[in-house]
Protein backbone atom coordinates (compact mmCIF):
# COMPACT_ATOMS: atom_id res chain seq x y z
CA UNK A 1 0.00 0.00 0.00
CA UNK A 2 1.06 3.22 -0.14
CA UNK A 3 3.91 4.46 2.32
CA UNK A 4 6.45 1.62 1.61
CA UNK A 5 6.52 -1.60 2.79
CA UNK A 6 7.05 -1.45 6.35
CA UNK A 7 4.30 1.03 6.74
CA UNK A 8 1.79 -1.14 5.27
CA UNK A 9 3.05 -4.19 7.19
CA UNK A 10 2.57 -1.91 10.19
CA UNK A 11 -1.17 -1.21 9.03
CA UNK A 12 -1.88 -4.97 8.33
CA UNK A 13 -0.67 -5.66 11.79
CA UNK A 14 -2.66 -3.41 14.11
CA UNK A 15 -5.54 -4.57 12.02
CA UNK A 16 -4.99 -8.32 12.06
CA UNK A 17 -4.34 -7.93 15.45
CA UNK A 18 -7.31 -5.50 16.15
CA UNK A 19 -10.14 -6.80 14.67
CA UNK A 20 -10.21 -10.36 15.97
CA UNK A 21 -8.72 -9.94 19.06
CA UNK A 22 -11.20 -10.38 21.54
CA UNK A 23 -11.87 -13.87 20.55
CA UNK A 24 -8.17 -14.91 20.13
CA UNK A 25 -7.97 -13.52 23.56
CA UNK A 26 -10.65 -16.29 25.04
CA UNK A 27 -9.44 -18.78 23.24
CA UNK A 28 -6.11 -18.22 25.28
CA UNK A 29 -7.70 -17.73 28.00
CA UNK A 30 -9.79 -20.63 28.23
CA UNK A 31 -7.02 -22.54 26.18
CA UNK A 32 -4.71 -21.92 29.25
CA UNK A 33 -7.25 -23.27 31.76
CA UNK A 34 -7.31 -26.17 29.23
CA UNK A 35 -4.13 -26.63 30.71
CA UNK A 36 -5.31 -27.51 33.81
CA UNK A 37 -8.24 -29.60 32.71
CA UNK A 38 -7.41 -33.10 34.98
CA UNK A 39 -6.71 -30.38 37.64
CA UNK A 40 -9.87 -28.82 38.00
CA UNK A 41 -11.61 -31.70 36.95
CA UNK A 42 -10.18 -33.09 40.20
CA UNK A 43 -10.93 -30.08 41.83
CA UNK A 44 -14.32 -30.03 41.47
CA UNK A 45 -15.08 -33.52 42.43
CA UNK A 46 -13.53 -33.60 46.14
CA UNK A 47 -15.37 -36.66 46.47
CA UNK A 48 -12.52 -38.51 44.53
CA UNK A 49 -10.30 -40.95 46.54
CA UNK A 50 -6.66 -39.63 46.33
CA UNK A 51 -4.96 -41.29 43.46
CA UNK A 52 -2.16 -43.89 44.05
CA UNK A 53 0.39 -44.24 42.10
CA UNK A 54 2.04 -47.07 43.68
CA UNK A 55 0.59 -49.45 41.55
CA UNK A 56 1.91 -51.06 38.39
CA UNK A 57 0.64 -50.68 34.92
CA UNK A 58 0.52 -54.36 34.09
CA UNK A 59 -1.24 -54.92 37.30
CA UNK A 60 -3.43 -51.33 36.25
CA UNK A 61 -4.20 -53.05 33.07
CA UNK A 62 -5.24 -56.52 34.59
CA UNK A 63 -7.75 -54.84 36.65
CA UNK A 64 -9.11 -52.75 33.58
CA UNK A 65 -9.55 -55.84 31.06
CA UNK A 66 -11.47 -57.62 34.48
CA UNK A 67 -13.61 -54.92 34.88
CA UNK A 68 -14.44 -54.56 30.82
CA UNK A 69 -14.91 -58.34 30.83
CA UNK A 70 -17.74 -57.80 33.53
CA UNK A 71 -19.54 -54.77 32.01
CA UNK A 72 -19.16 -55.04 28.61
CA UNK A 73 -18.06 -58.38 27.31
CA UNK A 74 -19.69 -58.44 23.81
CA UNK A 75 -18.17 -54.60 23.07
CA UNK A 76 -16.24 -54.34 19.68
CA UNK A 77 -14.04 -52.42 20.74
CA UNK A 78 -12.25 -51.61 24.17
CA UNK A 79 -9.68 -49.00 24.92
CA UNK A 80 -7.87 -48.53 28.17
CA UNK A 81 -5.54 -46.11 29.41
CA UNK A 82 -3.50 -47.46 32.35
CA UNK A 83 -2.64 -44.99 34.77
CA UNK A 84 0.41 -42.76 33.59
CA UNK A 85 0.86 -39.72 35.38
CA UNK A 86 -0.71 -35.93 35.43
CA UNK A 87 -2.81 -36.27 32.62
CA UNK A 88 -4.31 -39.77 33.42
CA UNK A 89 -4.02 -40.14 37.38
CA UNK A 90 -6.40 -42.81 37.20
CA UNK A 91 -7.24 -46.24 35.53
CA UNK A 92 -9.75 -44.78 31.77
CA UNK A 93 -12.23 -47.19 29.96
CA UNK A 94 -14.17 -47.20 26.89
CA UNK A 95 -16.12 -49.15 24.93
CA UNK A 96 -18.10 -49.12 22.15
CA UNK A 97 -20.17 -51.19 19.28
CA UNK A 98 -21.92 -53.05 22.11
CA UNK A 99 -24.53 -55.36 19.97
CA UNK A 100 -28.41 -55.27 21.60
CA UNK A 101 -30.48 -52.46 22.25
CA UNK A 102 -29.32 -50.67 25.37
CA UNK A 103 -26.47 -48.31 25.30
CA UNK A 104 -23.79 -49.13 22.77
CA UNK A 105 -20.74 -47.62 24.32
CA UNK A 106 -19.67 -46.33 27.76
CA UNK A 107 -16.89 -45.63 29.85
CA UNK A 108 -15.54 -46.15 33.88
CA UNK A 109 -12.74 -44.52 35.31
CA UNK A 110 -11.54 -47.18 38.14
CA UNK A 111 -9.52 -46.77 41.51
CA UNK A 112 -5.71 -47.84 40.82
CA UNK A 113 -5.57 -50.33 43.70
CA UNK A 114 -9.08 -51.50 43.87
CA UNK A 115 -10.35 -51.55 40.57
CA UNK A 116 -13.82 -50.58 41.36
CA UNK A 117 -15.33 -47.67 39.31
CA UNK A 118 -14.97 -44.41 41.01
CA UNK A 119 -18.11 -42.96 42.01
CA UNK A 120 -17.88 -39.13 41.84
CA UNK A 121 -20.73 -36.22 40.28
CA UNK A 122 -20.57 -35.56 36.72
CA UNK A 123 -18.58 -32.29 36.19
CA UNK A 124 -17.73 -30.37 33.14
CA UNK A 125 -14.70 -28.70 34.64
CA UNK A 126 -11.48 -28.78 33.08
CA UNK A 127 -13.16 -30.40 29.89
CA UNK A 128 -15.28 -27.78 29.53
CA UNK A 129 -13.24 -25.08 29.80
CA UNK A 130 -11.16 -27.16 27.42
CA UNK A 131 -13.26 -27.23 25.01
CA UNK A 132 -14.34 -24.09 24.99
CA UNK A 133 -11.11 -22.95 22.88
CA UNK A 134 -12.41 -24.62 20.09
CA UNK A 135 -15.40 -25.58 20.19
CA UNK A 136 -16.52 -22.03 21.13
CA UNK A 137 -19.71 -23.57 23.19
CA UNK A 138 -23.50 -23.14 21.68
CA UNK A 139 -21.84 -22.72 18.43
CA UNK A 140 -22.51 -25.45 15.62
CA UNK A 141 -18.90 -27.21 16.23
CA UNK A 142 -18.33 -27.29 12.44
CA UNK A 143 -18.63 -23.26 12.17
CA UNK A 144 -16.64 -23.25 15.72
CA UNK A 145 -14.07 -24.60 13.68
CA UNK A 146 -13.71 -22.22 10.65
CA UNK A 147 -14.55 -19.22 12.94
CA UNK A 148 -11.22 -20.40 14.84
CA UNK A 149 -9.60 -21.06 11.87
CA UNK A 150 -9.93 -17.50 10.43
CA UNK A 151 -8.97 -16.11 13.90
CA UNK A 152 -5.90 -18.41 14.14
CA UNK A 153 -4.98 -16.93 10.47
CA UNK A 154 -5.23 -13.29 11.78
CA UNK A 155 -3.48 -14.40 14.72
CA UNK A 156 -0.12 -15.72 12.56
CA UNK A 157 -0.82 -12.48 10.10
CA UNK A 158 -0.26 -10.55 13.25
CA UNK A 159 2.75 -12.55 14.28
CA UNK A 160 4.43 -12.19 10.42
CA UNK A 161 3.86 -8.40 10.31
CA UNK A 162 4.46 -8.26 13.64
CA UNK A 163 8.31 -9.50 13.27
CA UNK A 164 8.72 -8.07 9.78
CA UNK A 165 7.99 -4.07 10.96
CA UNK A 166 10.42 -4.63 13.46
CA UNK A 167 14.49 -3.05 12.65
CA UNK A 168 15.68 -3.73 15.67
CA UNK A 169 13.81 -6.97 16.88
CA UNK A 170 16.71 -7.57 19.31
CA UNK A 171 17.79 -4.70 21.17
CA UNK A 172 14.08 -3.47 21.12
CA UNK A 173 14.02 -6.68 23.42
CA UNK A 174 16.25 -4.59 25.95
CA UNK A 175 14.10 -1.57 25.80
CA UNK A 176 11.90 -0.22 28.25
CA UNK A 177 11.01 3.21 28.53
CA UNK A 178 8.77 3.95 31.87
CA UNK A 179 6.57 6.47 32.20
CA UNK A 180 6.64 7.76 28.67
CA UNK A 181 3.22 6.98 28.25
CA UNK A 182 2.33 5.20 25.07
CA UNK A 183 5.70 4.76 24.40
CA UNK A 184 5.89 2.61 27.11
CA UNK A 185 3.19 0.66 25.95
CA UNK A 186 4.90 -0.27 23.24
CA UNK A 187 7.97 -0.93 24.55
CA UNK A 188 6.17 -3.51 27.02
CA UNK A 189 4.33 -4.67 23.86
CA UNK A 190 7.65 -5.60 22.25
CA UNK A 191 9.11 -7.01 25.09
CA UNK A 192 6.39 -9.75 25.64
CA UNK A 193 5.54 -10.66 22.57
CA UNK A 194 9.48 -10.90 21.44
CA UNK A 195 9.90 -13.10 24.71
CA UNK A 196 7.49 -15.53 23.65
CA UNK A 197 7.70 -15.41 20.26
CA UNK A 198 8.13 -18.56 19.59
CA UNK A 199 5.83 -20.28 21.73
CA UNK A 200 3.36 -17.70 19.50
CA UNK A 201 4.42 -19.09 16.50
CA UNK A 202 4.17 -22.62 17.44
CA UNK A 203 0.62 -22.22 19.12
CA UNK A 204 -0.60 -20.84 16.43
CA UNK A 205 0.98 -23.11 13.33
CA UNK A 206 -0.28 -25.99 15.26
CA UNK A 207 -3.67 -25.21 16.53
CA UNK A 208 -4.05 -24.06 12.05
CA UNK A 209 -2.68 -28.38 11.70
CA UNK A 210 -4.92 -29.57 14.26
CA UNK A 211 -7.80 -29.06 11.74
CA UNK A 212 -5.57 -28.92 8.74
CA UNK A 213 -7.94 -31.86 7.48
CA UNK A 214 -11.06 -29.84 7.88
CA UNK A 215 -9.46 -26.37 6.01
CA UNK A 216 -7.56 -27.86 3.84
CA UNK A 217 -9.28 -30.92 3.33
CA UNK A 218 -8.97 -30.12 -0.63
CA UNK A 219 -5.29 -31.49 -0.81
CA UNK A 220 -6.29 -34.61 0.34
CA UNK A 221 -9.39 -35.26 -1.78
CA UNK A 222 -7.55 -33.54 -4.77
CA UNK A 223 -4.93 -36.57 -5.00
CA UNK A 224 -6.88 -39.62 -2.87
CA UNK A 225 -10.54 -38.62 -3.34
CA UNK A 226 -13.54 -36.95 -1.52
CA UNK A 227 -15.57 -40.38 -0.30
CA UNK A 228 -14.96 -41.46 3.66
CA UNK A 229 -13.14 -44.30 2.19
CA UNK A 230 -10.52 -42.75 0.49
CA UNK A 231 -9.89 -40.47 3.38
CA UNK A 232 -9.26 -43.05 5.65
CA UNK A 233 -6.97 -44.76 3.32
CA UNK A 234 -4.85 -41.62 3.60
CA UNK A 235 -4.60 -41.62 7.14
CA UNK A 236 -4.11 -45.03 7.76
CA UNK A 237 -0.96 -44.28 5.03
CA UNK A 238 0.06 -41.24 7.02
CA UNK A 239 -0.06 -42.14 10.42
CA UNK A 240 0.77 -45.56 9.87
CA UNK A 241 -2.01 -47.35 11.17
CA UNK A 242 -1.71 -50.84 11.48
CA UNK A 243 -4.39 -53.09 9.73
CA UNK A 244 -6.96 -55.16 11.02
CA UNK A 245 -7.44 -57.88 9.12
CA UNK A 246 -10.36 -60.08 7.98
CA UNK A 247 -12.30 -62.14 10.78
CA UNK A 248 -11.59 -65.72 10.10
CA UNK A 249 -14.69 -67.24 11.20
CA UNK A 250 -13.43 -69.37 13.97
CA UNK A 251 -13.94 -68.34 17.26
CA UNK A 252 -10.63 -67.64 18.55
CA UNK A 253 -9.15 -68.01 22.09
CA UNK A 254 -8.39 -64.23 23.23
CA UNK A 255 -4.65 -63.46 22.86
CA UNK A 256 -2.59 -63.66 25.88
CA UNK A 257 -2.71 -60.04 27.01
CA UNK A 258 -0.62 -60.04 30.00
CA UNK A 259 2.61 -61.36 27.80
CA UNK A 260 1.51 -58.70 25.23
CA UNK A 261 2.21 -56.19 28.44
CA UNK A 262 5.02 -57.63 29.63
CA UNK A 263 6.42 -57.65 25.95
CA UNK A 264 5.95 -54.35 25.43
CA UNK A 265 7.31 -52.93 29.01
CA UNK A 266 10.59 -55.01 28.01
CA UNK A 267 10.58 -53.04 24.73
CA UNK A 268 9.66 -49.38 25.92
CA UNK A 269 10.72 -49.42 29.18
CA UNK A 270 8.07 -49.88 32.27
CA UNK A 271 5.09 -47.54 32.49
CA UNK A 272 5.34 -46.10 29.08
CA UNK A 273 2.18 -47.65 27.84
CA UNK A 274 -0.58 -44.96 27.45
CA UNK A 275 -3.09 -47.02 25.23
CA UNK A 276 -3.99 -50.25 24.93
CA UNK A 277 -6.78 -51.17 22.32
CA UNK A 278 -8.72 -54.71 21.50
CA UNK A 279 -10.72 -54.67 18.52
CA UNK A 280 -13.06 -57.91 17.50
CA UNK A 281 -14.16 -58.47 14.28
CA UNK A 282 -17.05 -60.88 13.92
CA UNK A 283 -16.80 -61.97 17.87
CA UNK A 284 -14.97 -64.25 16.68
CA UNK A 285 -11.25 -63.47 15.75
CA UNK A 286 -9.32 -60.94 18.53
CA UNK A 287 -6.30 -59.14 17.83
CA UNK A 288 -4.46 -56.88 20.24
CA UNK A 289 -2.14 -53.97 18.91
CA UNK A 290 -0.20 -52.15 20.33
CA UNK A 291 0.41 -47.93 20.06
CA UNK A 292 3.48 -46.26 21.05
CA UNK A 293 1.52 -43.17 21.42
CA UNK A 294 -1.93 -41.37 21.61
CA UNK A 295 -3.23 -38.51 19.57
CA UNK A 296 -5.35 -36.09 21.33
CA UNK A 297 -6.75 -36.18 24.74
CA UNK A 298 -9.05 -37.76 26.91
CA UNK A 299 -12.54 -36.66 25.74
CA UNK B 1 -17.57 14.99 -3.66
CA UNK B 2 -14.57 16.41 -2.68
CA UNK B 3 -10.71 15.68 -3.35
CA UNK B 4 -10.40 14.30 0.18
CA UNK B 5 -13.33 12.11 0.44
CA UNK B 6 -12.99 10.54 -3.00
CA UNK B 7 -9.50 9.68 -1.95
CA UNK B 8 -11.30 8.65 1.07
CA UNK B 9 -13.54 6.22 -0.73
CA UNK B 10 -10.86 4.95 -3.58
CA UNK B 11 -8.48 3.75 -0.32
CA UNK B 12 -11.62 1.94 1.05
CA UNK B 13 -11.97 0.34 -1.55
CA UNK B 14 -8.50 -0.63 -2.32
CA UNK B 15 -8.53 -2.29 1.21
CA UNK B 16 -11.78 -3.89 0.60
CA UNK B 17 -10.49 -5.37 -2.49
CA UNK B 18 -6.49 -6.61 -1.03
CA UNK B 19 -8.86 -7.94 1.99
CA UNK B 20 -10.58 -10.22 -0.77
CA UNK B 21 -7.93 -10.90 -2.33
CA UNK B 22 -5.69 -12.11 0.79
CA UNK B 23 -8.52 -14.11 3.05
CA UNK B 24 -10.10 -15.60 -0.67
CA UNK B 25 -7.50 -15.79 -3.23
CA UNK B 26 -5.13 -16.20 -0.61
CA UNK B 27 -6.87 -19.64 0.81
CA UNK B 28 -7.13 -20.62 -3.53
CA UNK B 29 -3.34 -19.93 -3.65
CA UNK B 30 -2.77 -22.38 -0.39
CA UNK B 31 -4.55 -25.44 -1.62
CA UNK B 32 -3.55 -25.07 -4.80
CA UNK B 33 0.04 -24.83 -4.07
CA UNK B 34 -0.61 -27.85 -1.76
CA UNK B 35 -2.48 -29.98 -3.87
CA UNK B 36 0.74 -29.06 -6.71
CA UNK B 37 3.54 -29.99 -3.82
CA UNK B 38 1.63 -33.00 -2.92
CA UNK B 39 2.04 -33.94 -6.80
CA UNK B 40 6.04 -33.16 -7.29
CA UNK B 41 7.35 -33.48 -3.63
CA UNK B 42 9.96 -36.70 -4.10
CA UNK B 43 8.56 -38.85 -1.36
CA UNK B 44 5.76 -41.14 -0.38
CA UNK B 45 2.36 -40.25 -1.89
CA UNK B 46 1.32 -39.76 2.20
CA UNK B 47 3.74 -37.97 2.97
CA UNK B 48 3.85 -35.83 0.21
CA UNK B 49 0.05 -34.90 0.74
CA UNK B 50 1.21 -34.60 4.49
CA UNK B 51 3.96 -31.66 3.65
CA UNK B 52 1.87 -30.12 1.41
CA UNK B 53 -1.04 -29.77 3.68
CA UNK B 54 1.56 -28.43 6.97
CA UNK B 55 3.09 -25.94 3.94
CA UNK B 56 -0.37 -24.74 2.88
CA UNK B 57 -0.28 -21.93 6.62
CA UNK B 58 2.69 -20.97 5.49
CA UNK B 59 1.92 -20.61 1.51
CA UNK B 60 -1.12 -18.44 3.03
CA UNK B 61 0.07 -16.37 5.47
CA UNK B 62 2.86 -15.03 2.74
CA UNK B 63 -0.11 -14.71 0.23
CA UNK B 64 -1.68 -12.34 2.72
CA UNK B 65 1.09 -10.22 3.23
CA UNK B 66 1.58 -10.14 -0.54
CA UNK B 67 -2.09 -9.00 -0.92
CA UNK B 68 -1.36 -6.11 1.55
CA UNK B 69 1.89 -5.26 0.85
CA UNK B 70 1.58 -4.98 -3.65
CA UNK B 71 1.89 -1.40 -4.76
CA UNK B 72 -1.57 -1.47 -6.02
CA UNK B 73 -5.04 -3.48 -5.27
CA UNK B 74 -4.75 -4.79 -9.11
CA UNK B 75 -0.98 -5.91 -8.71
CA UNK B 76 -2.14 -7.80 -5.64
CA UNK B 77 -4.49 -9.78 -7.04
CA UNK B 78 -2.39 -10.38 -10.41
CA UNK B 79 0.57 -11.77 -7.65
CA UNK B 80 -1.53 -14.07 -6.41
CA UNK B 81 -3.53 -15.22 -10.10
CA UNK B 82 -0.05 -16.09 -11.52
CA UNK B 83 1.18 -18.91 -8.64
CA UNK B 84 -2.60 -20.23 -8.64
CA UNK B 85 -2.19 -20.65 -12.64
CA UNK B 86 1.18 -21.69 -12.24
CA UNK B 87 0.40 -24.85 -9.47
CA UNK B 88 -2.65 -25.68 -11.73
CA UNK B 89 -0.65 -26.12 -14.72
CA UNK B 90 2.18 -27.98 -12.69
CA UNK B 91 -0.96 -30.35 -11.15
CA UNK B 92 -1.92 -30.58 -15.12
CA UNK B 93 1.67 -31.55 -15.89
CA UNK B 94 1.96 -34.07 -13.46
CA UNK B 95 -1.37 -35.53 -14.16
CA UNK B 96 -0.60 -35.69 -17.47
CA UNK B 97 2.53 -37.24 -17.17
CA UNK B 98 1.34 -40.19 -15.12
CA UNK B 99 -1.27 -40.75 -17.44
Amino acid sequence: MEGGFRKSMAWLHTWSGLVVGWVLFFMFLTGTFGYFDTEIDRWMRPEVPLERTSVSQQAAIELGIGRLQEVAPDAAQWTLYPPSGRDVPNINLYWSGVPGLGPQSGSEVLDNETGKPIDARDTGGGQALYQLHYLLRYLPSTLAYWIVGACSMLMLTAIVTGVVVHKRIFRDFFTFRPSRGRRSWLDFHNMLAVLALPFHLMITYSGLVFFAFTYMALVVSATYGSEAADRSRFFDEAFRNPEVGEASGVRAPAAPLVRIVAETEALWGDGQIRAIQIRRRERSASRAHRSSYWFGRRQ
Amino acid sequence: MSNNETNESLRAASIASRAVAAGGGGFVLANAAGVALAAVLPMPHADAVMAGILLTFAIYVAAIVWAFAARSASRAWLGLAVPIVLSFVLIAAVDWGAG
